[in-house]
Order: structure tokens, then C-alpha cells, then sequence
């Protein structure tokens, strides 16, 4: 089975948008700028399999695992200004190892590393996003990882667990876009394979994953030299293992929704890539009280009502989604705050924000989500 | 039956399986895995099928009317069946494939590849490719030359219990609630060359389009009656071709629940499935669930030669021994309680044995009328594709407004009861107070429960709720809830007015037989 799929389907979490970045990390041709061939040199395989026993070991879990292959860190962050305006920001990180066993070299630029970052910001009134990109090796200094600590660090961006476990800190300087931020779990950490996306148990130890789908968020945000105190919320996947290595014929969308009731919503939906057969939609939703329900194919219904067509890459991707779940009497439309948000023309990806609206039974629901789409133009 | 993609993607869970519960054959001694009882598990429905949906013989209780019979309550009349060879028909059984359609071998073994090490063991008389696959599987060259794997009819059809597999024998444990596209895409993501993406296609466009006819809501249910109805409504009645689209209405997507019957009864009884409608000739109502890839009637009539072999080779199957110590005495009491209360639709066992094939009429055995009502009620369609296809050439199917008394030949291996499998042992079947609204098999993961000697039948929980309040489906999917329709566990209350001891002594009986 390809890596991915196995990534997705027996893991179930989400890793999308660092598998996309993976792929172009190892596919150097595609990236427009700036340019990795003269930092990649031959990736390696053989690197050892995932410890079949391995269990979620928050905060130790939330930096860098190295040996692995290929690693994520992607947090969405819906945040607040004290005037009221709203601000959607990804933050993304990607690491990638180039040889399971590195050769020892003298020289300070000696690395088995690659790392890659972006930050997407969408504010009120804007009408596309504004994204920075990092590109660095992990050596002299410019980017890396350390356990104790927790961290991880790309020139002056930054991702790091706190003196307190149950606090992360976002960092990020020297753009047009700044974060200096602490964000508070208020939902523990879950592996992946607790939501039951698709698959009943783990069935694949090709990846670990876990997410944290609530963190309350407090800091500064600096934008165009103004720096804004904000409050909000986060969600974070973190992924790690073999990932990033299969160019799939088959596609994955992903919803990622924090509703106002204080539960979150996750779905994917696997389709294959040239339109053919049927959509695999699944999705779990967490509670409150970090309960999960989860729902298969069959217990749901999720359909693209209106399609976009990317202006600058003619890509066609499917927007205004529809959920229901009948046993929950759950119905929830969920739309793009804005539809020009292909935030990873490389990676031909739509990553954007979305608001959530609906009903359950007689009572409203709503809330805010990031949606990652990137199934082949066709149709809905 | 077809390998659907269900099973690959549970390639490495069936493994395990049969790691946990060694079996040995019924037939032979050589110790069988049961493992293949999840890759197998869609191709196997196609038989039970038909166990749902019913067609009947020509026989003075049925009524034709344009071109179509229903019939009457009451005794099924005998129709004299096509004589065939037992051995053959063993032979042709474990090593035909009656669906031609499948998994390339070779993207097969890459899906094996990095699971657990299948410690199957062969059915006797497996040769060749199919000696190395689970049982579950058959082997199959298709015109393109690819060898393909396919479903066969064990899946359902054969289960272990008390450690030996017996062929015959309704798996009770099959999950059809595992969605077969996730192993269509999970094969399709293999890398294969331009025939085998060929036969891949194939087979994933047949069973995407009745993908959902199959999916059950509870583990165990068997949903072959409904996925057969599906297959009709994509074919042609008259040249068998496929049609992407149905051609006629389909059946609901939500298949309505129905217990595998035993194949040792199969020379007792005149009619097929639990209405009663397969009346006439059995054999193609037995293909009719496995004809997922079979597109003409050329094809059709080259596997109606060697199945007649097949059902002669049912006809001999008998069923297990109770492998526990039996109380003669008590066993002697019960069988007078037995002469007393059950002879009159079930029949007599022994030296006399004598079964009456009697429909009882929905308003006696009170039991869950949905699916007799839908087969006699809402099913013309069926009934006249049926009878306009080759497959009711030989036969008239009609189906009753009730269920057909089984005959209770080892009775006490084939829990649950009802035809919807509601009810989890024969004691509660005995006494409608005992039965649970809500229960689940008592079982570590996919495990076989510990089989209950005192009640009869697998070893289960009662819950405090239904599906609606699981919180996961793969809870949600273990879960039996009879408050959902066609799930109901009423009627058959025959027992209820009998004492405990009384009730404890037709136990023992039943395990006799």
C-alpha cells in the first residue's frame, strides 16, 4: 500500500499538507523558489521502521523524532485582534532526513536535514493570503531540533514545548507576518488511530501521528511592523515516519472544524485522482470532554456544492461543502472565508480557511475550520 | 463470489485471526486457520443471498400471475432436483471459482507483504495456487491470462467451532460492515501492469457499484439476499450482460439482517431461503449470489454444469457432534418435551426422522416480519427478472407471507437464532424474557466468544444501550440492537410456557441432534 494511504488510512491522522511539502522537497523541480537541488543530494531509504509499541508521550512527543524519515508540524491558528478583526494563520514545518545513516563530515555545512517552513496569513478584508516561506538545512545553526527542550527552530521561526506541558510556544520573526505566541491544551493530545478513521486499529506502524484539536491561544501578532495582542485558538498535526516518499493516485481532502460548542470536527475523504470511482469520506468528532464519535462512509454524507478555478494555475478544486451525519440529526455547511486561498502553488494545494454553519436537531451550530483539498480538478 | 476489496484491506486482521484460534478441518485433521473469514467475507454472501430472497417452485401452493407466484402458508411440495456427483462437486467446490473476477495474485501477495505470517491450513483437497491461499480464496486465470484471486463460498459457509472448521456450517462472525472500498483503493494503490490495472478495474467497478448493498450495519448479519438483488438490477435478464447502471430499481442500501443457514440441510428442505421462495430447481438459485462477474448466459451455463455436482456434494454434508458430555436422561425427558412442542414444525430427528418443510404463517410465529414482507410484497421486480432469466428457467420462485421451520439438525452450532440472528442462544430463544434488546458477542477483539454449554450457543453481553448510544461505529458495529427495524427478536414464544427444568431438559435434547 502506498505510504501515504497507509499514513491516512490506518493511522487516520491528517498530514496532508506536509506530505504535499515532502514530496516537493524530494521533487526539487517543482519548487520555484527557492531552489533545493543544491541541497538535497540523494535520498536515502532504509531507514528503520516505526516502534510497533510506540504510545503518545506528550510533551516529549512534540519535538523532533530524527531518525525518522520525514516529519510535520502543522497548527492553524484562528485568532483575534483587541479591534475585533479577525486573522486565519497556518504555520507550517517540515522536516526531512536525506540518509538513514549519515555520513560524518567536518564541514559546517554538513547536514542530514532539510527543513521547510510557511507561514499563510488571511486577515479581515483581505481577499487572498499572504504566505512567507523558509528553506534551510539543519546545519550551522540555521535550523534543527532539540529534545530537551521540545523544539524546533528554522532561522528565527520557531515551534516549543513549554516549562509547563501543557503549553507550546509559536514564534515566528523577519516578515511581513509575526507570532509570538503561547498556546494552552484544552483538549489532550490524541494519536491518530484513536479516531477511528477508517480504520478499526492501527494497521500500519509506517507513521505516528497525534493532534491537538483545541488550544486557547494568547500573544502578539505583528503585521506590517504593528504589533496586535490577540487571543484565539489553535489546532495542531503533528506527523512522523515514512512519509512523503509516494506520488498516489489517489487524493485526499481534509476538514479540520473547532465548533462553537466546544467540540471538533475531523473528516477526510479519499477519491481518486482521475475523478473515477466513489469518494471515501469518514470523520470523528471530539467532545468537549475529549470523548470521540466517529462515523464511516455510511453514516454520512459529505458533497461539494460549487467548484473554483484557481486563476493563476487553472486548478479546479471543490469549495462550499456539505456535511450531514443522520445519526446526530447534523447537518453543517461549510464554506471558504475567502476562495482564493491555493496557499502552495508548488504543491498544488487549496489550503484555506473556512466558517462552519448549521444545525443539530433544532439547535444552531457554528464555528471556524481549515480545510485542505487536493483532489484532482474535477467536477462536484 | 467475488474477492471484494474489503478483504484485502483486511488481509493482515485475518492473519491474526487465525494465529488466535488454530481450527482444524472437519473434514481432515490437518488444522485449519479460520482466518480467511474476513478476506472472503463479500464473495460468500452471493450464496446466502439467496437464502433472503426467495423464488419458488411450480407447485399447487404457489399462484403465477404475470409471470410472477406468490405462495400460500403452509407445506412446501417437493421438486425433483438435478442429480449430480459429491466428489466432483467437493472438488469443484474448494478449488472452482464461481466468480471471476478479482485481485491480481500479484498485487495479492503485495498486500500481504509486511503483515502477519498466514498460518492457514488447507481445506482437504486444495490444489494447486488455492492449496497456498486461505480457504476463503480461490485461484482463478482469467481469459487476459492474469491469475487472479477470488472469492469463494467458504466465507460464509464455513466457520470453526470448538477448534475444528467445519465446512457447512453459517459464519456468524463475518464482518460485512467493513466498507469493501477501502480495499478496492487500497489494492489499486499496488503498482500493476496494463492487464492486471485491467482486471483490477474489473473488479473494483463491480463491487463499488454494490458496494452498498453489502455493508451490514452489525457484525455477523449476513446481507447475500440483498446483495444478490442488486446484482439483477445491473444485469440484463435476458443476455446476463452488466450495466454500470441499474436497469431496474435496486434494492434498499440498507440491507435487512439474515442469519447463514446451515449447508447439511440442504437435502431436507424443499424450498430455498427462509420465505420459502426458492421453490424448483435449487442449484442456480445458489449461483445466482456469485454472479458478480458472470456476463452472459454461456457463462452462466458453463458453472450450472459443474454446481449441480456442488449441491450433490451439500446434500451429503452432515452436521457436527456435540463435542460436550450429553445427560442421557435428561436429553430423554427433552425429547419428549420435543415430540410435545416442536415436532409439528420442526420435524423429527433419528430413526424417524421426518421434516414436514412448513411455512409458518407470520401471524403465528410473530417473529420479525420484515423480511418476509418485503420478499413477498416488495420484490416483484426480482421475482420477474428472475423468472425471465436463465437462472427461472427451471424454477418458479414464490415467495410466503412467513418463515419456513428449519430443520434443527445441529441446531446447537448454528447460534444465534432467527432468521435475523437476534437471538443469542437457544435458552433465550426458549424464553422470550431472556433475550437481550441490545448485546454484543463476549469476545476479545475479533475472537471467537467461548461457546456456552448451559444456554447454547456464544458466549455474550447485554447492554445497557443501542447503537445510538455507541460512540465509535466499530462499537456501534458489534453491537446487535433489535429495536432497529428488521432487527426485531419477538415471536417464536413457544417455549415461554414451559418450567426451567422442563426448558433445561429440551436443551440437552437439542443437543443430541
Amino acid at each position: 500500500m502506498k505510504i501515504w494511504i497507509r499514513a491516512i488510512v490506518a493511522i487516520g491522522v491528517p498530514v496532508l499538507v506536509g506530505i504535499l511539502w515532502l514530496r516537493v522537497l524530494e521533487a526539487p523541480e517543482r519548487v520555484e523558489n527557492p531552489s533545493l537541488e543544491s541541497l538535497i543530494g540523494e535520498v536515502g531509504t532504509g531507514f528503520a521502521p516505526l516502534d510497533d509499541d510506540w504510545r503518545l508521550n506528550p510533551p516529549q512527543d512534540h519535538g523532533a523524532h530524527p531518525e525518522t524519515r520525514g516529519e510535520l508540524w502543522n497548527l492553524a491558528l484562528w485568532l483575534e485582534d483587541t479591534s475585533g478583526a479577525r486573522h486565519w494563520i497556518q504555520f507550517n514545518l517540515a522536516r526531512l532526513a536525506l540518509s538513514p545513516a549519515p555520513v560524518e563530515r567536518a564541514s559546517g555545512w554538513a547536514t542530514n536535514h532539510l527543513y521547510r517552513g510557511q507561514l499563510v496569513r488571511l486577515s479581515d478584508g483581505d481577499r487572498t493570503t499572504r504566505a512567507q516561506e523558509r528553506l534551510s538545512r539543519a546545519a550551522l545553526g540555521l535550523a534543527g531540533a532539540s529534545v530537551e527542550p521540545p523544539r524546533v527552530w528554522l532561522e528565527d521561526w520557531s515551534f516549543e514545548s513549554a516549562a509547563d506541558p501543557d503549553r507550546l510556544m509559536v514564534k515566528v520573526r523577519g516578515g511581513e507576518t509575526q507570532l509570538d505566541l503561547i498556546l494552552t491544551q484544552d483538549k489532550p493530545a490524541l494519536a491518530g488511530d484513536r479516531l477511528q478513521l477508517f480504520a478499526r486499529e492501527r494497521g500500519d506502524p509506517g507513521v505516528h501521528a497525534y493532534l491537538l484539536s483545541r488550544l486557547s491561544v494568547t500573544g502578539t501578532l505583528g503585521v506590517d511592523g504593528r504589533i496586535l495582542p490577540v487571543r484565539g485558538s489553535a489546532w495542531l498535526d503533528h506527523a512522523w515516519g515514512g512519509i512523503g516518499a509516494d506520488q498516489g493516485r489517489l487524493g485526499l481532502n481534509r476538514f479540520a472544524v473547532q465548533l462553537d460548542d466546544g467540540r471538533d470536527l475531523i473528516c477526510l475523504e479519499i477519491r481518486r485522482q482521475d475523478g473515477s470511482g466513489r469518494p471515501i469520506p469518514s470523520c470523528a468528532l471530539i467532545h468537549a470532554d475529549g470523548a470521540i464519535q466517529s462515523f464511516q462512509r455510511r453514516d454520512l454524507a459529505l458533497e461539494a456544492t460549487r467548484s473554483w478555478t484557481s486563476p493563476r494555475t487553472g486548478r479546479t478544486y471543490r469549495l462550499d461543502w456539505r456535511l450531514a451525519i443522520p445519526l446526530l440529526d447534523l447537518e453543517l455547511a461549510l464554506r471558504p472565508l475567502v476562495e482564493d486561498q491555493e496557499t502552495d502553488r508548488s504543491a498544488r494545494l487549496w489550503s484555506g480557511a473556512i466558517r462552519a454553519s448549521g444545525r443539530q436537531g433544532e439547535r444552531p451550530i457554528s464555528g471556524v475550520g481549515r480545510v485542505e483539498l487536493a483532489i484532482a480538478p474535477d467536477q462536484p | 463470489m467475488t474477492i471484494d476489496a474489503p478483504l484485502i484491506g483486511r488481509i493482515g486482521r485475518m492473519g491474526r485471526a487465525q494465529r488466535a484460534h488454530p481450527v482444524r478441518s472437519e473434514a481432515q485433521d490437518t488444522g485449519y486457520g479460520p482466518g480467511l473469514r474476513r478476506l472472503g467475507s463479500w464473495f460468500g454472501p452471493l450464496l446466502a443471498t439467496l437464502l433472503l430472497t426467495g423464488l419458488a417452485g411450480c407447485d399447487s401452493g404457489t399462484s403465477p400471475r404475470d409471470g410472477i407466484a406468490k405462495a400460500e402458508v403452509g407445506r412446501v411440495p417437493a421438486h425433483p432436483q438435478r442429480p449430480g456427483d459429491p466428489a466432483r462437486g467437493y472438488e469443484a467446490f474448494v478449488n472452482r471459482s464461481i466468480v471471476t473476477c478479482g485481485i491480481p495474485y500479484g498485487v495479492y501477495r503485495r498486500l500481504r507483504e509486511g503483515g502477519p505470517t498466514e498460518t492457514h491450513q488447507p481445506v482437504p483437497g486444495r490444489t494447486g495456487r488455492n492449496a497456498e491461499l486461505p480457504y476463503g480464496l480461490t485461484a482463478h486465470v482469467a481469459a487476459s491470462g492474469v491469475e487472479l484471486v477470488t472469492s469463494n463460498c467458504l466465507a460464509c459457509h464455513a466457520a470453526p467451532i470448538n477448534g475444528r472448521l467445519v465446512i457447512g456450517l453459517g459464519n456468524e462472525f463475518l464482518d460485512l460492515t467493513v466498507d469493501p472500498l477501502l480495499g478496492i483503493e487500497a489494492a489499486g494503490a499496488i503498482a500493476m501492469n496494463e492487464a492486471e490495472r485491467a482486471e483490477w478495474t474489473r473488479w473494483a467497478d463491480r463491487i463499488t457499484a454494490i458496494s452498498d448493498y453489502m455493508m451490514t450495519d452489525t457484525i455477523g448479519v449476513n446481507s447475500a439476499s440483498n446483495l444478490t438483488l442488486a446484482l439483477m438490477a445491473h444485469r440484463d435478464p435476458k443476455t446476463l450482460a452488466w450495466s454500470n447502471r441499474p436497469l431496474i430499481e435496486p434494492p434498499p442500501e440498507k440491507p435487512l439482517p439474515v442469519s447463514v443457514p446451515p449447508l447439511w440441510n440442504v437435502g431436507k428442505k424443499h424450498a430455498m431461503f427462509y420465505n420459502a421462495e426458492g421453490r424448483g430447481d435449487h442449484v442456480r438459485y445458489m449461483m445466482l449470489a456469485s454472479t458478480t462477474c458472470t456476463d452472459s448466459v454461456e457463462e452462466a451455463a458453463a458453472i450450472d454444469a459443474w454446481f449441480v455436482d456442488v449441491r450433490a456434494y451439500f446434500t451429503t454434508l452432515k452436521p457436527p457432534e456435540y463435542p460436550f458430555p450429553i445427560d442421557p436422561g435428561l436429553a430423554e425427558r427433552g425429547y419428549a418435551l420435543f415430540q410435545e412442542t416442536c415436532k409439528e414444525c420442526h420435524g423429527t430427528h433419528g430413526e424417524e426422522a421426518r421434516y414436514p418443510n412448513k411455512v409458518i404463517a407470520l401471524g403465528k410465529v410473530k417473529t420479525d416480519p420484515m423480511l418476509a414482507r418485503k420478499g413477498f410484497g416488495e420484490a416483484d421486480r426480482f421475482l420477474r427478472w428472475f423468472q425471465s432469466s436463465f437462472y427461472g428457467e427451471l424454477s418458479q420462485a414464490a415467495p410466503a407471507l412467513g418463515y419456513i421451520a428449519p430443520p434443527l439438525d445441529g441446531v446447537w452450532a448454528t447460534a444465534p437464532y432467527l432468521h435475523n440472528g437476534s437471538v443469542p442462544t437457544i435458552a433465550a430463544l426458549l424464553d422470550s424474557r431472556q433475550r437481550p434488546t441490545y448485546w454484543e458477542f463476549d469476545r476479545a477483539g475479533d475472537d471467537q466468544p467461548a461457546y456456552d454449554r448451559d444456554r447454547l450457543g456464544w458466549a455474550y453481553r447485554s447492554l445497557d444501550h443501542g447503537k445510538a448510544g455507541a460512540m465509535g461505529w466499530d462499537e456501534r458495529n458489534r453491537l446487535y440492537d433489535t429495536g432497529l427495524s428488521g432487527y426485531g427478536n419477538q415471536g417464536h414464544t413457544f417455549g415461554d410456557d414451559l418450567s426451567d427444568p422442563e426448558r433445561t431438559a429440551l436443551i440437552e435434547y437439542l443437543k443430541t441432534l
